[in-house]
């Protein structure tokens, strides 16, 4: 903070002597009334300054909010997973933060978002659609169109070739996918970057393939094996038997079929993540994570510095937080989920609400890990006792006792909250549990570095709103010391250097003047010239006398011209 | 025997009652000092003591500002008085210069040459509240510095400072402190502004004071010599009228006159510029510096004298 307007200006010695030395003795009352020793600032004023200086919002921008925003963008820039895509897009975290910083609504123009990464997607799931046989006029149609046409397009006799069989091998057999054709629509309509081409490739993947008994596969038909033999209906010895009793799969024989359904899903995950990482990179990721942070950010800035209703026409702080959210949700709808397509828009639009949500679950969660705080919490409480054992800080200030037990508490709590975040991550990222074995699991690192972030800071500056030690007004009053004491230090400082060169001027004009007024008097008395007198007392004065000898008087009177003073 | 018996058991009586009244004592000493002991970790808990050493320094500030305040208005009274008296005495001068000796030298200046002293003595107006100072603060009241008032408590707060286990009084009442602690910096200033402005106002008396004295000592040495000038005209007048020599328009020819009563005319011609300059020009105002008037009549005479120069 600056002491600049509260500065008093300084006298000094040599330039006051200087002035009052070049200033007639005449003018000198009116000379010494003009000096300043203090400003025209009210003393209220000053004190009303510094409190509101107090009360201003930048302090909590710049001591948490930034920092906060900082530590949030580094997590985000060295994570494993989005460490390459930040690197291509050259975004650091210094840059991170002065891009989101720098977001307001009205700037954002829609260059932020690099359009042609998600011009590459060409597949529009019709899953839903199909599944009610109606197209999105309303006219019915074959259900299967898409699945026939598009996704089970492989050659059964290619199949039969890449396992090797002849055709007398596979007389009264059925090839059947392991994970039906449905199955993997339905797991797959949501994952951006995938062609059509790469799910069909996914489902006529070798492994997804097996020959199976004809009466087994009309049992089956669009169920996994895994839903299938648990609602299948059994003989007491647990095979899976037909209406008529046959045995269709044996205990034995159902334990293989789900032990292959797991590898083909494995290799099947494996592929689309491939798919999806030709298909784009992940360049279009850290894009959309930096453009869903903006408007969140601008909200939480806002907050902090302007207050939940700041901009809202409603005195009521949750609608006005409702109406931040909706803000957020549009603008992340109109430039985020637009450009997104179906599949990718589920993803994040799940992500927003998850976030919210998990906000609250922090608190409740807070209390039923105290154990663990404390075991985990070592370090913070190491931390803590640094803090007691210093006596002044950077600056070296000295740390009041008050100011102490603040630093720890805040220290102690920023380390316990990332804590109990991370032994909370299962219930509180349950939202996203539909990310598990995608590319897209790392969201979910992202999502926890962003809420321990906030809660971190919301936290910290619910506890610097409480003041639980009163730090904030000892803070103020220490300002208000400083700043005064500085004036009234300058002031005496002044009124002392005024007092001395004026008392020394003022006597050394007095003496002189005494000293020609009694040389004058003296020539006056005894009948001398006394005009040396009268010009040392026009040079006294600072007064220009035009006729400076006799001769020149006697010029002056000469002339028969009037003299007129 | 029996008086024996009465008087050890009067003793024994004594004793007792002393060692009862002993650990009376005792006892009453050790509940009060439970008591204090209590009050004071009571006082701590609620804050109350915050606020007492809040409502003491406020006390004490308040004393302290009151105490300069009166003295401040007292001296600066005082000097405010000497101020005005000395600007009406300079003022007697400044009339005094033009009405008595500016005419006495004119008239006797004309037996010579002729010479007019023109306008006239400026006569300052002294509004002492343009040297009082502006922006003084008393020390704010109770409702201003006050975030909880133990003295006067509402139920609201007795409430909240029970469920809060006494963490919102204490807090308020340290706020309360805080406020009045800034306060008695703020209060500080105020008192060192009032002892720089006695200062000021001290200096600028003693500086008019001198411009004062610089009037009556001019004044008088100007008289003096008029006194001399007067006679050295006399006496040539006088000469003249024996050496039966007449005058030219009534005027004496300077030509003829001893060249120490020259001086004394070129002498008093010089002080009365000074004199002029000093009877025309404001002290305490911007009015006054060396005004343009004066300066034109100075250069006039600056005119005149080169010309004369170049002719003779």
């Amino acid at each position: 903070m600056s002491n600049e307007k509260y500065i008093i200006k300084e006298l000094s010695f040599d330039t006051m002597m200087d002035e009052l030395n070049g200033t007639s003795p005449l003018n000198m009352s009116k000379k010494l009334i003009e000096y300043e020793l203090y400003d025209q600032q009210d003393s209220l004023d000053i004190l009303n300054q510094i409190y509101k200086e107090f009360d201003s919002k930048d302090n909590v921008i710049d001591n948490l909010v930034n920092p906060m925003l900082l530590n949030l963008a580094d997590g985000l820039v060295k994570h494993p997973d989005l460490n390459g895509t930040f690197r291509k897009t050259n975004i650091t975290p210094s840059r991170l933060v002065n891009e989101v910083n720098a977001f307001s609504y009205e700037q954002h123009t829609k260059k932020d978002i690099d359009d042609d990464v998600f011009l590459t997607q060409a597949e529009k799931s019709h899953y839903n659609n199909e599944k009610l046989g109606i197209d999105k006029d309303g006219k019915k149609y074959n259900k299967n169109y898409h699945r026939n046409k598009i996704y089970d397009i492989k050659p059964r006799d290619k199949t039969r070739e890449e396992k090797g069989l002849s055709k007398d091998e596979i007389i009264g057999k059925d090839m059947d996918h392991v994970n039906p054709i449905n199955h993997l629509r339905e797991k797959y309509k949501n994952h951006p970057y995938m062609y059509r081409e790469d799910i069909a490739k996914i489902i006529g993947m070798s492994d997804n393939e097996e020959y199976i008994d004809p009466s087994l596969n009309r049992s089956k038909g669009d169920k996994t094996w895994d839903e299938y033999i648990s609602s299948a209906p059994k003989n007491e010895d647990g095979d899976v038997i037909d209406s008529n009793g046959k045995i269709l799969l044996t205990k034995e024989e159902q334990e293989k079929k789900l032990k292959l359904q797991k590898e083909t899903t494995k290799a099947q995950n494996k592929e689309a993540a491939k798919a999806m990482a030709t298909n784009i990179g992940l360049k279009g990721i850290g894009d959309i994570i930096i453009l869903l942070l903006k408007p969140i950010w601008f909200e939480i800035k806002d907050m902090f510095k302007n207050g939940i209703l700041h901009g809202f026409e409603t005195d009521d702080k949750i609608e006005a937080f409702l109406l931040r959210l909706k803000r957020v949700g549009n603008f992340i709808n109109d430039n985020v989920l637009k450009t997104l397509g179906d599949s990718l828009k589920d993803v994040f639009s799940n992500f927003i609400p998850m976030l919210i949500s998990s906000i609250a679950g922090i608190f409740t969660g807070m209390f039923k890990k105290i154990i663990q705080i404390i075991s985990d919490g070592f370090m913070a409480i190491k931390e803590a006792f640094k803090i007691i054992l210093k006596d002044k800080d950077e600056n070296g200030n000295i740390i009041s006792p008050a100011q102490k037990a603040d630093a720890i508490t805040k220290v102690i709590v920023s380390a316990i909250v990332p804590i109990i975040i991370f032994a909370f991550e299962e219930t509180i990222l349950s939202g996203l549990k539909f990310l598990n074995d995608t590319p897209f699991a790392f969201l979910k690192d992202v999502a926890m570095i962003i809420l321990s972030g906030l809660a971190t800071t919301l936290i910290v500056w619910l506890l610097d709103q409480i003041d639980i030690f009163s730090v904030k007004s000892e803070k103020r009053v220490m300002r208000v010391k400083e700043i005064f004491e500085l004036r009234i230090e300058t002031i005496k400082k002044n009124t002392d250097i005024f007092e001395k060169t004026s008392i020394e001027v003022l006597a050394k004009q007095k003496l002189q003047f005494k000293k020609i007024a009694s040389d004058m008097h003296h020539a006056i008395e005894n009948n001398l010239n006394v005009n040396d007198s009268v010009y040392q007392v026009a040079n006294f004065m600072h007064i220009d006398l035009q006729a400076k000898s006799t001769d020149e008087f006697l010029a002056l009177l000469s002339s028969k011209k009037p003299l007129v003073i | 025997m029996f008086d024996f018996v009465i008087s050890v058991k009067d003793s024994i009586f004594d004793k007792a009652e002393s060692i009862n009244d002993y650990v009376g004592e005792v006892v009453d000493f050790t509940i009060d000092e439970v008591k204090d002991g209590s009050a004071k970790a009571w006082n701590s808990v609620t804050g109350k003591d915050k606020f007492y050493e809040a409502e003491n320094l406020r006390k004490k500030i308040t004393r302290k500002y009151n105490k300069t305040e009166h003295s401040y208005e007292q001296q600066s009274k005082i000097l405010l008085d000497s101020l005005e008296q000395t600007i009406n005495s300079i003022n007697n001068h400044k009339q005094e210069i033009y009405k008595k000796h500016f005419s006495q030298f004119t008239l006797l200046a004309n037996r010579l040459h002729n010479l007019s002293i023109q306008g006239e003595s400026f006569i300052e107006y002294f509004d002492s509240s343009i040297y009082e100072m502006k922006n003084l603060n008393t020390v704010r009241s109770k409702n201003d510095l006050y975030s909880i008032d133990f003295n006067n408590m509402k139920a609201q707060e007795i409430a909240t400072g029970i469920l809060t286990l006494g963490w919102s009084t204490r807090s308020k009442a340290v706020e309360t402190l805080r406020n009045v602690q800034a306060e008695e910096k703020r209060v500080q200033e105020e008192i060192t502004k009032m002892n720089a402005h006695i200062t000021q106002l001290k200096t600028v008396l003693s500086a008019l004071e001198n411009v004062e004295e610089y009037f009556a000592s001019l004044t008088h040495n100007y008289e003096k010599l008029l006194h001399r000038f007067r006679y050295g005209i006399a006496s040539q007048m006088q000469k003249n009228i024996l050496n039966n020599i007449a005058l030219e328009n009534g005027k004496l020819d300077f030509k003829m006159m001893p060249i120490v009563h020259i001086e004394e005319f070129q002498a008093l011609f010089n002080l009365s510029i000074i004199l002029k300059t000093m009877a025309t020009m404001g002290y305490l105002d911007e009015q006054g510096n060396v005004n343009e008037e004066d300066q034109k009549s100075i250069d006039k005479i600056k005119l005149l004298t080169t010309q004369e120069l170049a002719v003779a």
